[in-house]
């Protein structure tokens, strides 16, 4: 055992951050730990939801028989539409931010329970990089200048430990741009307002994000009139 | 007032951040394996405890505890992006780098209980509350990551 306390003390050597700055100066996200008055209150959730589940359970066993009920087969080949159940509130970081364990310039943040998604932008050399948390999608060179290529769309997917798809749709547009509105599959339409990239930035930045498993169909960006400076169709995800 | 608070909240984090600091970033490094995971973790564990004030009793034990569990889900949440860290480049001895390969390639539930239990020198019982396990299973955890750690040590030693 004192083999490894020793192959441990090798540590020590390690030379840490001083982060007394940035904890007193970073914005707080959700709490990390469930406290006391929290379990209590989920403990009481379990337990009504317990007492709930036999009370149906009895009904069930005890109730009056009816006649069976012809069966109802679903049509083959025929799915419920996905949906987007839920939006994230988006924290915007207008000019982008600094934050410890962020790479380059915090643009936004979705945060829920114990989870939070970041995104944010590098510059590197003649590149712009955007980070979705730990995955990154970069499109050179320093994001999209023309008309024709006013807007970029990147999109993010995953599946919660209990719950339907996140995804995420960000990306770059240019300064023109008043508004990103997304559809979605289920027929969904998201509008949001780019948020400053500058001074760090040429370009300003999108994101939303949503719950649900529906699929991005379209990204539009517009000016102030209303006018379409650029479209992206989503082939397929 | 505001100032006062302010000063008072300054010290209080200086003097946690003297006992607790350093040597919770080198456990969640050495846990994680990512400096900026580590950072984030223990700097988000520091400000959440500090902005709850005296609603924490034991701010040592509650600022482990949050900091595992940030980068545990962090760690987590990389491997569904399917993305590896960043690693900059960063100097470090050479028996700290072994020991940093070694426990890498170990499960992060074996990883974890050795950090705690091996360098932060917390019992089993103690390492099971910061980790949200029961102390049978970090028993367990430890005892399978000690065989693989010291075999890992041993061949890179030979």
């Amino acid at each position: 055992m004192s083999d490894l306390r020793e192959r441990f003390k090798a540590l020590d050597a390690l030379e840490a951050p001083d982060l007394q700055q940035e904890i007193l100066t970073r914005p707080l996200r959700p709490a990390p730990a469930p406290d006391r008055r929290q379990r209590l209150v989920a403990g009481t959730l379990a337990g009504l939801v317990a007492v709930l589940g036999i009370a149906v359970g009895g009904w069930a066993l005890l109730r009056p028989r009816e006649a069976p009920r012809p069966v109802t087969e679903p049509t083959p080949g025929v799915t419920a539409p996905p949906q987007v159940q839920e939006v994230f509130d988006i924290e915007r970081f207008p000019g982008g931010s600094k934050a410890v364990g962020v790479r380059g310039r915090l643009i936004a943040r979705a945060v829920e329970a114990d989870r939070f998604w970041t995104l944010s932008a590098t510059r590197r050399k003649d590149n712009l990089c955007l980070h979705l948390n730990s995955g990154t999608v970069c499109g050179g060179p320093a994001g999209p200048r023309t008309e024709a290529g006013s807007i970029g769309v990147f999109r993010s997917s995953e599946e919660g430990p209990q719950g339907p798809e996140v995804t995420f749709v960000y990306g770059p547009v240019v300064k023109r741009v008043a508004e990103v509105s997304i559809s979605f599959s289920d027929g969904t339409t998201i509008r949001t307002s780019p948020i400053s990239g500058s001074p760090g930035f040429e370009v300003d930045f999108y994101v939303v994000g949503v719950r649900g498993t529906a699929r991005v169909s379209t990204v539009l960006a517009l000016d102030r009139g209303g006018n379409i400076l650029g479209t992206v169709e989503s082939s397929s995800d | 007032v505001d100032a006062r608070v302010t000063t008072d909240r300054e010290a209080e984090l200086s003097r946690l951040w003297r006992e607790q600091g350093p040597r919770l970033w080198r456990a969640v490094f050495a846990y994680s394996g990512d400096r900026e995971v580590a950072a984030d973790a223990v700097a988000e564990a520091f400000a959440q405890c500090l902005g709850r004030g005296r609603e924490v009793r034991s701010p040592a034990g509650w600022i482990w505890r949050a900091a595992f569990r940030l980068a545990a889900g962090e760690l987590h949440r990389r491997t569904r992006w399917s993305s590896a860290p960043e690693n900059d480049a960063y100097e470090m001895t050479e028996p700290a780098t072994d020991l940093l390969r070694a426990l890498g390639s170990l499960p992060s539930k074996q990883r974890a209980a050795l950090v705690l239990h091996y360098y932060a020198g917390y019992t089993s019982r103690e390492a099971a509350r910061i980790l949200g396990s029961s102390p049978a299973t970090v028993r367990v955890h430890l005892s399978q990551g000690r065989k693989q750690l010291r075999r890992l040590l041993e061949d890179h030693d030979e």
